[in-house]
């Protein structure tokens, strides 16, 4: 029936169609204080047709998959494309791609399908308990979710390619008061596997140290604001490698002069240190998958060999701008949404040094942990990020905790000032980026010592 | 029967709910019809439209909520069911029913026949049109990313309490960022959400070009330092939404987890500030006759002269905390926005701030050494409990002697939006209704609370 709707839009012009059939299966609990506040479970499906007709994309999205519906998508489709054409200066196209046919379905060993709601409640109510255990901690919320995307990828070409993914998050978040200060806090257990992964990971463990931690933070005084040395801990490297080098290399931003990155193909952009990856092939990790949103196999990118810039991030039709071949980057949050290029994990490899090395030579400095979030101007290549938690570094050692830093910085000064990269190395908590779209990524990496940097405080 | 109208498809989603053993029930129907339109480097990126309906169903059974969604009429029976397995694992919630039968405001200007029929080749057109004005102010400019957004939506309540209402509207959106990178990189934004077809997109464009010009060879700020501030609509906004507007929520703040918890008849803000959701309000783009639990719209003051008067609450969170629902249920999923996806919780839906104005001429005109912010990065990462932030500003200009100067280089902004509220805050005449899970109308605002750091 498919091949059918995409011979049609041959027949009438399209150089090029493709169409995402999704089947999505989702169980969701909040929790305030451990106790269930809403459950939402839901199925849904859904389809998105993408046409290209003379240079002139057009796409139409329905939850409605009744053959007479997809006939009107595919009309509105062509429509849309066809007005797009007559007024598109520059033709678009799609990359050269062979056709992928593949089946490729990452069961989960414990399909949350089958897990009763109250051990996906008790999963949250651990992790509350675990925070709970400080009597700072005033109240706790938390959510369970578990998602299930079965996808069918067609392309006029004679791409058909099977997926299935299941994705499993568990998060408290808290607040805490103390010393006249109240601070909040996030931990996110997340992977793309079944329930199993409560059984693999110490989410009980993870959450407590949180807690503690951040509790600290609550007789620590504000931090102080210039330019100093900063540790970043993975977590915070993670975010650094994504909102900060991963957007600047993505094809569409590149190729529409929204990158700072445009252009340094081949270039030096940061210290001989650094070494920056984008890995969709991770086993579980929460940015994986197996082939992306254009039927093209997932794997792993090095996007900065040893502080040479070597690649883009790309999907087809931005790889047809920049004439390379897609990357395998095109992301779609579900059926509703046209494919972009997003990121998969992306991290920096290991260096040589220990933590302690790390520090070692930082008369005084900063040590920057996790992260509450940021932003990028990926045109002008600046970023700001707020730690969780931080402290400073005297005399080579991690001394008293500070609160509310944040650091801020140009993309390529701070790639060029890293100047010691960890032997430790770890994959960051599992986020969600935005870019118009939501879709799940993975981010992490080492230490590293940032010479130079903006620590912004508010003392 | 007719059976195409949504009013008929939720109240028929009632009584299958009734039939399917949910004798306490409701329905809510949404049903979206939207287009969108992306330009990426002077030239059409993508172009979307998308059609979506479903039904969010919620029981009440055995004093608990349950809840789920469908996608049809057909799928009512089986999403009782489910919905009936949640309401069991979930928390009592004593006192709660669902809205009754009331008096529904008219509220004139949410729905626009000519915005509505709207298509996607005009929207191409209209993009395109912002791309050509930016570029008419100079040629070297670049717009790297402009969108067009329409829709219509078209949502009904029905519930076993006996309400039936329904409701239509329309949106647009335009939005255009441009960057110029002849003398180093420096960029300008503008964008407008309306409910009308009203939206100009010469206007726009030659602003965000105009703004990009003006922000060429930025100097770095000598010394940092307190000073006076005037923040334009869309960071001021950000502000407001995203520490005091979160602090107002009904549920954190009972129970002791807001900066307002137990400041309830104290003062919160300035005596001549004052905050105002009207979702009532004619035009307004958080305005609707009822709220998405069926309830009434109605006018709120959260904090009026300085003081806070009350929280927000829709149904649920009221009956847990025995208060009186504000009607500010909303239903927003996180990655489908409004949506029948989500069951409704309770935020401020059409927002205003009171305080002492002038023109923003004049606004600027009484600064002798300040700023002008257009834009703050990482507002999001402001502490929502405490109010502190520290943010990154990338596109500001100097004030001296009351006179806008040239650009200043990016540099970080920190304080305490609370503190800013009390201190008081002096407001100008530019306002800026903005779209948003909270519509927020706000013109520039000037504090002289916030610290930089070059």
């Amino acid at each position: 029936m498919f091949d059918q709707l995409l011979r049609k839009a041959e027949r009438t012009g399209a150089s090029y169609a493709d169409l995402r059939v999704q089947r999505i299966r989702s169980h969701g609990l909040e929790l305030r204080n451990g106790k269930i506040e809403r459950a939402v479970s839901g199925r849904e499906e859904g389809i998105g047709i993408q046409v290209l007709y003379k240079g002139g994309w057009g796409f139409h999205a329905t939850n409605d998959a009744t053959m007479a519906s997809l006939e009107r998508a595919l009309s509105s489709a062509l429509k849309v494309a066809r007005s797009a054409s007559s007024r598109t200066k520059k033709a678009s196209g799609v990359a050269d791609q062979k056709p992928s046919k593949a089946t490729e379905r990452w069961k989960p060993k414990r399909d949350p399908d089958g897990v009763d709601d109250a051990d996906k409640q008790e999963v949250v109510r651990v992790m509350h308990d675990a925070v709970k255990a400080h009597k700072e901690v005033r109240s706790t919320t938390g959510s369970y979710g578990d998602r299930t995307t079965a996808q069918a990828f067609y392309s006029s070409e004679g791409a058909h390619v099977e997926t299935e993914v299941t994705r499993t998050v568990a998060q408290v978040h808290f607040v805490a008061r103390g010393s006249g200060q109240v601070t909040s806090r996030r931990i996110r257990i997340g992977a793309a596997q079944g329930f199993e992964l409560f059984s693999e990971v110490d989410y009980a463990k993870k959450a407590e140290e949180a807690a503690r931690a951040t509790i600290r933070l609550l007789r620590a005084p504000a931090a102080p604001s210039g330019r100093m040395t900063v540790v970043t801990d993975s977590e915070l490297t993670g975010v650094f490698s994504h909102e900060a080098v991963g957007h600047a290399s993505e094809g569409d931003l590149v190729a529409s002069g929204e990158s700072c990155l445009a252009g340094k193909l081949g270039q030096r952009i940061g210290s001989p240190l650094v070494t920056l990856v984008d890995d969709g092939t991770i086993p579980k990790s929460f940015g994986s998958m197996p082939y992306d949103d254009q039927g093209v196999r997932q794997r792993r990118r090095v996007l900065v060999d040893k502080g040479v810039f070597r690649s883009y991030l790309l999907d087809r039709v931005a790889g047809k701008k920049l004439g390379q071949a897609s990357s395998g980057s095109a992301r779609a949050e579900s059926y509703a949404s046209r494919p972009l290029v997003r990121m998969s994990n992306t991290f920096i490899e290991p260096g040589a040094l220990s933590f302690e090395e790390l520090l070692e030579d930082v008369k005084d400095g900063v040590y920057a942990v996790g992260s509450r979030g940021g932003q990028v101007d990926t045109a002008k290549g600046s970023f700001q990020f707020s730690a969780q938690e931080a402290y400073r570094i005297r005399g080579g050692e991690l001394a008293e905790p500070l609160r509310d830093v944040s650091l801020t910085g140009s993309t390529l000064e701070t790639l060029a000032n890293i100047d010691g990269v960890s032997k430790e190395w770890a994959l960051g908590d599992p986020g969600y980026c935005g870019k118009g779209q939501w879709v799940p990524v993975g981010d992490g990496g080492p230490h590293l010592r940032i010479r130079d940097a903006i620590v912004g405080g508010s003392a | 029967m007719k059976r195409d109208g949504i009013l008929d498809v939720a109240e028929e989603a009632v009584r299958r709910a009734k039939a399917a053993g949910a004798p306490s029930c409701e329905a809510f129907v949404l049903r979206d019809a939207s287009g969108g339109v992306r330009v990426e480097r002077n030239d059409l990126g993508g172009v979307e439209t998308e059609t979506s309906f479903g039904i969010g169903l919620r029981v009440l059974h055995g004093g608990r909520l349950g809840f789920a969604y469908v996608t049809g009429l057909d799928g009512v029976k089986d999403g009782v069911r489910s919905a009936l397995g949640s309401a069991r694992i979930s928390k009592k919630t004593p006192g709660f029913a669902f809205a009754g039968p009331g008096k529904v405001p008219r509220i004139a200007g949410l729905f626009d026949q000519r915005l509505a029929a709207l298509e996607a080749p005009e929207a191409i057109d209209f993009a395109l049109d912002l791309v050509r004005s930016a570029r008419d102010v100079n040629a070297k400019l670049n717009v790297t990313e402009a969108g067009v957004s329409f829709g219509v939506s078209e949502s009904a309540v029905a519930n076993s309490e006996g309400v039936a209402l329904e409701h239509r509207e329309t949106m647009f959106h335009a939005s255009c960022f441009v960057v110029q990178d002849e003398a180093g990189v420096s960029t300008g934004f503008a964008s407008a959400d309306s409910n009308r077809r009203d939206l100009d997109p010469l206007r726009l464009g030659k602003k965000a070009a105009r703004l990009a010009l003006d922000a060429r060879n930025p100097k770095p700020l000598a010394k940092g330092g307190r000073l006076p501030i005037v923040l334009r609509p869309e960071p001021a906004s950000d502000l407001v939404d995203t520490v005091t507007l979160a602090a107002l929520h009904g549920k954190d703040a009972r129970r002791g987890e807001s900066f307002y918890s137990g400041k309830k008849g104290k003062a919160v803000a300035h005596p001549k500030v004052s905050v105002i959701d009207d979702p009532t309000l004619p035009r307004g783009l958080g305005s609707a006759p009822f709220d998405d639990e069926g309830e009434p719209s109605r006018h709120f003051v959260p904090i009026a002269k300085g003081v806070l008067k009350g929280y927000v609450f829709d149904r649920s969170t009221a009956s847990e905390f025995k208060e009186r629902t504000t009607a500010s249920a909303i239903r927003m999923s996180g990655l489908d926005g409004r949506s029948y996806k989500a069951p409704p919780t309770a935020s401020s839906r059409n927002v205003r701030i009171e305080a002492p104005s002038r023109t923003t001429e004049r606004l600027i005109a009484g600064v002798d050494d300040g700023l002008l912010v257009h834009d703050l990065m990482g507002v999001h990462t402001a502490n929502v409990v405490s109010g502190d932030f520290s943010v990154t500003s990338s596109l500001l200009f100097r004030i001296r002697k009351g006179a806008v100067e040239g650009p200043v280089a990016p540099l970080s902004v920190a304080g305490n939006f609370h503190r800013v509220l009390r201190a008081g805050i002096t407001l100008g005449d530019d306002v800026k209704a903005m779209a948003g899970e909270t519509a927020i109308a706000m013109p520039s605002l000037r504090t002289d609370e916030l610290t930089v750091t070059p």
